[in-house]
Order: C-alpha cells, then structure tokens, then sequence
C-alpha cells in the first residue's frame, strides 16, 4: 500500500515536470480564451500578489536581517499541525522536539542549554519563561489555523527586540477580522488518537474589527519505543528493573488555544489564552521515562495598542501596554525517577519532584517613526518591563545532602513554598531606550545605524548596537553586510538556582557579535535566490561547571561559528511551484576544540507543489537532515542524519468554502531521532557521558492527519 | 455545477411578512410600504440585484471577487442575490436566475459570469467587472448552437463594462505626482489594445505628456521596439509604460531586458500590471476590490435612473490602489513627502 503511493506520488512529480514545457503554450492560449483567473493573473501578476495585495500592512519596526515570512496560506501548502512543523522549515533554524513537551529552535547551530537563544514573540509580546529563559519546556506547542503570518528573523536581534533575541527571532501574528472574514469551523484527525477542532468568526461588529477564534486539541502523542533511559544505567549497577524502558516517552497534551482581536479607529485590543493541560513529562525531567507525571501550563496574554499614522507629518506613533500572566501547575506529580531508583526501597512512589510557579509580565512600550528629514527615517522607542515570579513551590519527597549527587528520602511528600522551593520569588524590572536610523547617504546606498540600551534590575545594563550597509547593486542584485551584536539574559535559574545547580547572582549576559553577508537575488523573473554567510562569536558563555556532586553557572568560555544559507524559489512552471533550501554552519567551542552538539552541520528542504488540478494540490516535501556531532563530553559516535518526506493532498470545494487536507508524514518509516542530553552516569575511565538515552530520542515513524473545514 | 449563493432578506420583504403575520392583510402591507418609502426617500419596492460571480477554485483569486461582492452588498440599497457559476456551468444561461430573483440589477464578475446572458432582458441594467475588456457579442451561428434566440427582448452584452485595466488618467497622474519630472512617456501596444491608447492619448494631453505610441506585430517586434526606446529615451524626462498584454511584454524575454538596461540608465518604467513591481518597475496601480464592488453597483443604479437599456460602454479602472518599488525609487533619485509615503498602498521589496 505505502510502496503504492510513494510511486505513485514520485510518478506525478515526473509526470509535471515532463509536462511542464507545455504550461508556456498554455499560458498563452488561456490569455485568449480570457478565463478569469487570467484576467486577474494579467492584473496581479501571479497569485503571491494576489495574496500580498489582500493582506497585511507592513508593521513599523522592520529589522534588516535574513527573514523568513511564512503566510496562513504557506502554513496550508506545508500540512503544518504545529507552529514547529512550520519553523522546522526555515533555512538555518533547526528544530529538535527531544526535551519534555518543547521544541529546541537552533538558530544557526546554537542551541546551548535550555534554549535561551532563541526569543519567541506572539503578536510582538516575548513568550519567555523566567525560570530557564525559554518559551517553557512545557509549551505543549501551537496549533496553527489562528495564525495568520509568522516572521522567522535570523542572526541577533536585540538592537529591536532586547534580551534573547540572541540567535533569533520567531515572531508570530494571530489572525485578525480581516484574516478569518467570516466563520470558519474544522476538524481534524491524526495518527495517536489526535483530535483537533476549531471555530473562527470575523467581522464588524458595533463598529469593531472583531476577531474571535477557538481551537481545542486532545492527543496521545506517538509511541516509539525508547530501549534505554537514565535509570537503566542504574539499574545496570543495582541489579534493579524499575526503568519503564524499553518503553515509550509520554507525549500526551489536551490544549486549548483562545484568541480575542478587536480593532476599532487608533485602537486595538487583543487576549488570548494557551492552556495546556495533562501534559504528558516527554522523556522525563532527567530522561528518565516518567508514566505519571501529567503537568498544566497555562498563559494567558492580553494587550492595547493605539496607533496613530497621522499624528504630525511624517510621525507614526504606536503605544502598547500589555500583560502576561503564565501559570505552571501538575495533575500528576512528575518523577525524577521510577520507584526504587538507586536499589533501595526508599522511594516506593518513585523520587517526586514537581516545580510550580506563576510568572507575571507587564510591558509598556512607545515607539516613533519620523520620516520627514530627507534622507532619513528615524525610529526611537523606549519601555519598561516588571517581571515577576510568585506562588513558587515545590512538591518533593527527597532532599540532597551536599557532596551526595544521590537524592536522600524525606519519607513523605512535602511542599516546599517562597525561599524553600525551587527557586526564590524574584522580581526584575527593565527599561530600555532604542534609536536606529535608515540612512539614504548615496544613490542605491543605505546604511541603517540602530542602537538600544537595557538597563535590568538584577543584573546590570547593556547596550546593543546593530549596523547594515545596504548596496542596490543592481536591478536584480541586492547586496547587505550585516553587524549585530545581542545578549541573553540569565535566567532567574542561573540567578539563584540552588543545590545542586547552584546560580550565581554576579552572573554577565551571554553576548554575541555577528557579520553577516546577504545576497537577494531575482535571477530571472521566475527564479528568487537568496544566500547569506555568517559568522557569530558568543562570548561570556551561561554554562553549568560540575565538581562532582553539584554544578555551578558561570560566564565561561566562547563559541565561534560560522555557515551558510542558501534559499530559491521558483516559479517557471504554471502548475507546479518549487522551493528549497540548504544551511550548513559549524559552531566550536573554542575551550574543547570541539563542535558544540546537538545541531547538525548541513540540512536541506525541498518542497514540490503541483496543481494536479485547479482545486486539488499535491506536495511533495523532503527534509534532509545531515550528521549532528556530539558534543566535547560526549562519547557516543556523531549522530546519524535523516531523511523525512511528507505527502500533502489539498483541495477546496464549493467556492472555497470547504477546505480538505490529508497528509502522510514519514512516509518511509524512517528512523528519525532527535539527541538526548549529555549526561547520565560518566564512564569510569574516560570521564564522558554516554549520554542519558544512550540511542537518543526516537520521533514519530509514519503517521496520518486529515483535516476538513467549512468557510460560512 | 450552479448552486445557490445566500440571499439577503430585504426590508422591505421583512416588513411585509411581518406585516402578514400581524394579519393587517395586503393592502395595509402596501400602505405601510408606501408609507415607509416616502418617508425614507426610496423606492416603493426595494431593489432586487443578481451578481453573477465565477467559482474559483484558488483561494486569494475567490477572496479578491468576495471583496467586489462585500462592496456591492454594502452599497446596495435592497437585496443582493448571489450565484457562483463555474466553467462546468452551462454555458450562457442566466434564466434560472433570472425567474427565481426577478433582478432589478445585474452586476456579473468576470468573463464567465459575462457570457452568461441568455434570458437577461433588455430593461435589466447588467454591469460587467473584473474582465480586461468588453466581451464580444456572440456571433449568429455561436447563439445557434447554443440556442438562443435572437430576438429584441434578450440582451447579448453588457450596458457598461469596468475593465480591470487601470484607467491611464490615474495612472498619469500618479506619475506626475510622484516623478514629476516625467513630460514624456512611450508605449509598445498591439492592435486590440487600440481603445486603451485612444483613451491615453487624451489623458496624456490633458496633464501635458506627450505620449509616442509603438504598435508591435509580436513579441519580436515588440522586444525591437523596446530597445529602441530604451536605447533613445532621456532619463529625465521619458517614461516607458508596460501594458499588461503577454503579447507583447512578457516575463522572460522583454521584462529582464528593459529592467535591466532602465536601471543602467535611470529610466523610469511604469506598468499595468503589479508583479512588475515586484520585479522592479516604479509603480503600478491594482484593483481596490471593494470600492469597485461599491461603483459596479452605483453604476447598475444610474443606468436605471437614467433608463438606459441599450449600447454597450467599457471603462477603464479608476478604484484602483498604488504599489511602488521603493528600492527603484530611491535608484532614481525620487523623494516622497510623508503624505506621498502614506497613499503608497503596498511597498516592494517587502523586507
């Protein structure tokens, strides 16, 4: 059967591009038979400008870097489910669902850690918890039918966006009125008992731009068996069997996305809600498989912006204020280890462990736009951020005893709260100022100066300078050099994370410098490339040094990296679009000498869309993932790559209104795997970890999802 | 396949079944109309429209005719009755339509919905949009085979048609405004764009641009045109103006060649069409979708005032939208006030 449709599907691909000569003549003939759609396709062009013409303005902060924007309708063509499934898209962004429930967004190679480096916006407002820094190990992902745009910017960020838009920048804009126009109801089906479901309405109302969208998911999660995990290896030295492996991770989520946008004159005012609840503990919090604990994470956002594009000649003004209030809490208490982990029978229950916390962020921010002095277009902005942790606790039935890395029973559960938990009840404040000015100093010169100054409440202030020189080379060519410089906050974990991962409240940002060199390139009318080197050099590094028993953060050490991105697009053929990209980056570290993990050097993506008939598309996707190295301290051999190809068949009915997709993944079967941390217990000889999961983290093999909605 | 589009209740139909329901009878209904027409200033009986819009199958091309059919529903002042007709459809019948919604308008949008006229009566003002030009009267042996019958109460084109085509007049104008330097401008066109110079010609005189027409045979004669333009015209005061014919300017021979020699001598290139934009041409003009809706209706309404029954107009798109190439812009030398910047409807490049 599956043999069946890859030849099958492989034989439409060739049947196209034999073909594809002809669309030429086609084009010519349908220009006499004056259909419609060539009228129109005469007046726009081609259907990206049909598109572009209908959609959204273009918003005031505009960054001059590598982006990648990717339409609602682009989400439609990839068969994306999941805002990851998209991003794992963009060329030099890899991504790697191996930890909990969160996907790693590698920018370039440096995916470091708890993944700090990269900032993920929703409609402009940071999605970053305080605790490590990331957009939450239990995200639960995000569904993608309210999505209407997002804007992946690679290389730093923080002259625009400040801390963590280190790497890069995923920024993703909710659906507005004018998006949904309408209401748009679906339901969706997919392997591992995944059911999804979503209702949408925009229109006017009492004179308000009003967008109102729901989305419910429920899934089990895939069910690839992991052989080994972290317990296995103590279960090797105790003689015990508690490890669930061979077994698989627990992947389950029940998510409800809510979204709320209304917009009237000057003003707008948005909500939305992200609950993730039952979430199954992935591969563990110490990948050690853990079958019971079920986490919830709920975020909640809300904020009013007034623009005014009036207010003077030439003066754009946008304020916004917002709040962000997160919310971490457990059905299910999460293990560390299984019942009887280290031999014993201290822990019949297994070693609990569950952090719980809420986090709360209230942002203001102003910016101006001039653009009346000749020559020049001046941005200045400036805000102020209060972020705070409350209602901290810890739910434990163990203790560490300094110099033992072996937890010690406390014979019951007991909830630790304020400074005895986790981490103690912080609170930071930051405000900041930036300037940036794009400057016409020659014909087909530019020259875009920015500069933005943090000044944080705990751990002191910096100052982000960005440069880009941009040469009109010529009517097809566009040449940029690029210079940016960005910093990671620490995290309140880096802060004051106590034993046995100690913080350290001196702690310095992170810091990166990058040059980067970008070429557009419109080689025919049909055919766009884009390429671009880099080279980063991160300094003041955030890691964790271990003495044995306990690790301590600390500034140390500095990574150096360099690569390439190379992106086209064509257009040629009237039925059938391509695209594809390729990244290739290398990132040492320059203490060990060694590549820094996780990442593999070299990745590519193909994507083959062909119009098989005018309402039914078929396409092909292929994601190549090269080797991905270990890092210095890890033993196991370099990682192998792989292959995954996607089959996507899209097709709408009854003037649009009903919409189809089915989609296999993976339709090979291949054996896909993400890297599993480096660590476990290290070998008595050498000192290296083989790794927690020594055969690293299985993803889903071959799988379905069919989705069908109605537009009223 | 035909289906129904969704029908929008009139007052004045809810007035009248409420009005039943009340059981004040017929001829308090009819009072109760008259009463509420003269004290709103409107007709006695609400107006009826039928659009005849094309099913299409690819989304941003639907969602650009839903935009007409928004503009037309809000500047419509009784009911709009809308079908969707797709190439399966048979092929020139409007009758079904026409007996289920007794239209006191019909508006239809784009070609195909243009050659569904059979049935339309000669006192039904019929308004076409979203085509390049007038469709051609059906030929005797064509309304044969289709059997129509050709007689003096059936209608066979439309009172006026609204070309997607920008009207020159604006397109001029913007020029003018943002390059106002230009005093010259040149055109390769082939012979069925005939109607469309004749009408540049005027707008040209009436902002003092001459205008030097070209007329091409085919694409060779037409890429032998343009380099002589190109090779002839003076940077600071001609413009070359791309028509959106394939004929005569196409994407992979006569576009690369004329981008790339203008921005070798700053030549200002404007264009019909709005991917050129994209690809480098100063600006273009597009179709504002929904203000066309608004006009297409407005439109239908005067001929009826006006008892127009017969002749077939064409005009040229003057709701139309701005999209300039900055990055051209600035190659050229041009400077936009902050108002300038702010008519500017959609910026190229885009990042």
């Amino acid at each position: 059967m599956f043999r069946k449709i890859i030849i099958m599907s492989g034989l439409t691909v060739l049947s196209t591009l034999s073909i594809s000569p002809l669309s030429a003549y086609a084009q010519s003939l349908a220009y006499e038979n004056g259909y419609d759609l060539d009228d129109l396709a005469l007046s726009y062009g081609d259907m990206s400008m049909a598109s572009i013409a209908t959609g959204s303005p273009q918003p005031i902060k505009k960054a001059p870097a590598s982006v990648t924007v990717i339409t609602a309708e682009k989400i439609r063509q990839l068969g994306a489910n999941d805002l990851d499934d998209v991003l794992a898209t963009v060329p030099g962004l890899h991504v790697s669902n191996n930890y909990l429930q969160m996907g790693k967004y590698i920018f370039r190679g440096l995916g470091v850690g708890t993944n700090s480096e990269a900032l993920l916006l929703i409609n402009g407002i940071p999605i970053r918890n305080l605790v490590n820094g990331n957009h939450y190990f239990f995200w639960g992902g995000m569904p993608v039918n309210t999505i209407a745009k997002i804007e992946v910017i690679r290389g730093p960020g923080s002259a625009l966006y400040g801390a963590d838009a280190f790497a890069g920048v995923i920024n993703v804009w909710t659906k507005q009125a004018r998006d949904i126009d309408g209401v748009e109801a679906g339901v969706r089906v997919a392997s591992f008992n995944t059911r999804e479901s979503w209702l949408q309405y925009g229109g006017k109302v009492a004179g308000f731009d009003l967008a109102v969208s729901a989305e419910v998911l429920s899934t089990d999660g895939h069910e690839e068996t992991i052989s080994a995990d972290a317990q296995s290896a103590f279960d090797d030295i105790f003689g015990t069997t508690s490890s669930a492996a061979p077994g698989p991770a627990l992947y389950q989520i029940d998510s409800v996305e809510l979204r709320i946008d209304a917009k009237r004159g000057n003003w707008q005012l948005r909500a939305g809600a992200q609950l993730r609840d039952n979430m199954g503990a992935g591969v563990g919090g110490a990948e050690a498989i853990d079958t019971q604990g079920e986490v919830n994470n709920h975020r909640y956002n809300t904020d009013i912006t007034y623009r005014n594009h009036t207010l003077a000649d030439g003066l754009r003004l946008e304020i916004q204020a917002s709040y962000f209030l997160a919310k971490q809490s457990i059905s299910s208490n999460t293990l560390f280890a299984p019942a009887d982990a280290f031999g014993g029978d201290e822990f019949p229950e297994g070693v609990i462990g569950s952090p719980l916390w809420t986090q709360h962020n209230l942002r203001s921010n102003l910016a101006l736009h001039y653009s009346n002095i000749e020559n020049h277009e001046i941005l200045m902005g400036g805000g102020y951020e209060d972020a705070q942790m409350d209602s901290t606790e810890e739910r434990r039935n163990f203790e560490y005893i300094e110099n033992n890395p072996i937890p010690q029973p406390l014979g019951e559960l007991m909830s630790f709260t304020g400074d005895e938990a986790f981490i103690p009840e912080k609170q930071r404040t930051n405000h900041y100022f930036l300037l940036q000015d794009e400057w016409r100093f020659a014909t087909d010169w530019q020259l875009i100066a920015g500069i933005r100054y943090d000044d944080y409440s705990d751990f002191g202030s910096t100052t982000n300078p960005r440069f880009a020189l941009v040469w009109d080379t010529s009517f097809n060519l566009t040449s940029k050099l690029l210079y940016g410089s960005a910093f990671r906050a620490p995290s309140f974990n880096e802060l004051y994370g106590k034993y046995p991962s100690y913080g350290d409240e001196s702690i310095k940002p992170q810091t990166i410098d990058t040059i980067e060199l970008v070429f557009n390139y419109q080689a025919t009318t049909d055919l766009q490339l884009d390429f671009n080197f880099f080279f980063n050099e991160i300094d003041k590094l955030i890691v964790y040094e271990s003495d044995g028993s306990a690790q301590q953060a600390t500034n140390s050490g500095e990574i150096h990296s360099a690569g390439t991105e190379i992106a086209f697009h064509y257009t040629g053929f009237k039925k059938l679009q391509l695209e594809g990209n390729y990244a290739f980056q290398k990132s040492r570290d320059q203490m060990t000498d060694h590549d820094v993990g996780f990442a593999p050097n070299h990745e590519i993506f193909l994507l083959a869309d062909w119009q098989v008939y005018h309402n039914i598309n078929l396409v092909n996707k292929l994601q190549w993932v090269g080797k991905r190295p270990r890092p210095a301290n890890d033993q196991r051999d370099t990682m192998d790559g792989y292959s995954q190809w996607d089959i996507l068949l899209h097709s709408r009915f009854y003037n649009n209104k009903v919409d189809t997709s089915v989609g296999v993944y993976n339709v090979t079967d291949a054996d896909v795997r993400d890297p599993s941390l480096t660590s476990g217990i290290p070998d008595q000889d050498t000192g290296l970890f083989p790794g927690n999961i020594p055969d690293d983290i299985p993803k889903a093999g071959r799988h379905f999802s069919a989705q069908i909605s109605y537009r009223f | 396949m035909i289906f129904k589009g969704e029908q929008q209740q009139g007052f004045a139909r809810i007035v009248y079944q409420a009005s039943m329901f009340i059981g004040g009878g017929r001829s308090m209904t009819v009072c109760l109309l008259l009463l509420l027409g003269m004290l709103a200033n409107m007709p006695s009986r609400a107006s009826e429209t039928l659009v005849l819009a094309p099913q299409l199958k690819q989304g941003f091309y639907q969602t650009i005719f839903n935009e007409m059919i928004q503009g037309i529903r809000d500047a419509a002042t009784g009911s709009v009755n809308t079908v969707m007709i797709s190439r399966a459809s048979p092929r020139l019948h409007a009758e079904p339509w026409l007996e289920q919604y007794q239209p006191d308008y019909i508006i239809s949008l784009g070609s195909l919905a243009g050659q569904t006229y059979k049935g339309i009566d000669v006192a039904t003002p019929w308004v076409l949009g979203a085509v390049h030009k007038a469709p051609k009267p059906p030929q005797r042996s064509d309304s044969a085979d289709h059997g129509v019958v050709n007689n003096a109460s059936n209608k066979f084109s439309p009172n006026l048609t609204v070309s997607l085509i920008p009207a020159p007049d604006k397109l001029f104008d913007q020029l003018h405004a943002l390059a106002p330097k230009i005093n010259r401008i040149h055109v390769v066109y082939q012979q069925a764009d005939d109607a469309l110079i004749t009408y540049a010609r005027m707008a040209a005189k009436q902002l003092d641009i001459t205008l030097h027409v070209y007329q091409a045979e085919d694409l060779k004669h037409s890429a032998e045109l343009h380099q002589d333009i190109l090779k002839n015209a003076k940077p600071e005061h001609d413009a070359l103006w791309l028509l959106q014919n394939p004929a005569i300017v196409d994407n992979r021979l006569i576009l690369p060649r004329v981008l790339k020699v203008a921005w070798q001598r700053k030549l200002t290139i404007i264009s019909n069409k709005l991917s050129h934009v994209k690809h480098g041409v100063l600006l273009s003009l597009y179709p504002d979708n929904y203000q066309l809706g608004q006009y297409l209706w407005q439109r239908a309404a005067g001929l009826k005032a006006d008892n127009i029954q017969t002749g077939s107009q064409l005009e040229w798109l003057k709701q139309t939208r701005l999209a300039v190439n900055t990055r051209t812009a600035r190659h050229l030398g041009l400077r936009f006030s902050a108002e300038q910047n702010r008519q500017i409807d959609l910026k190229f490049p885009r990042h």
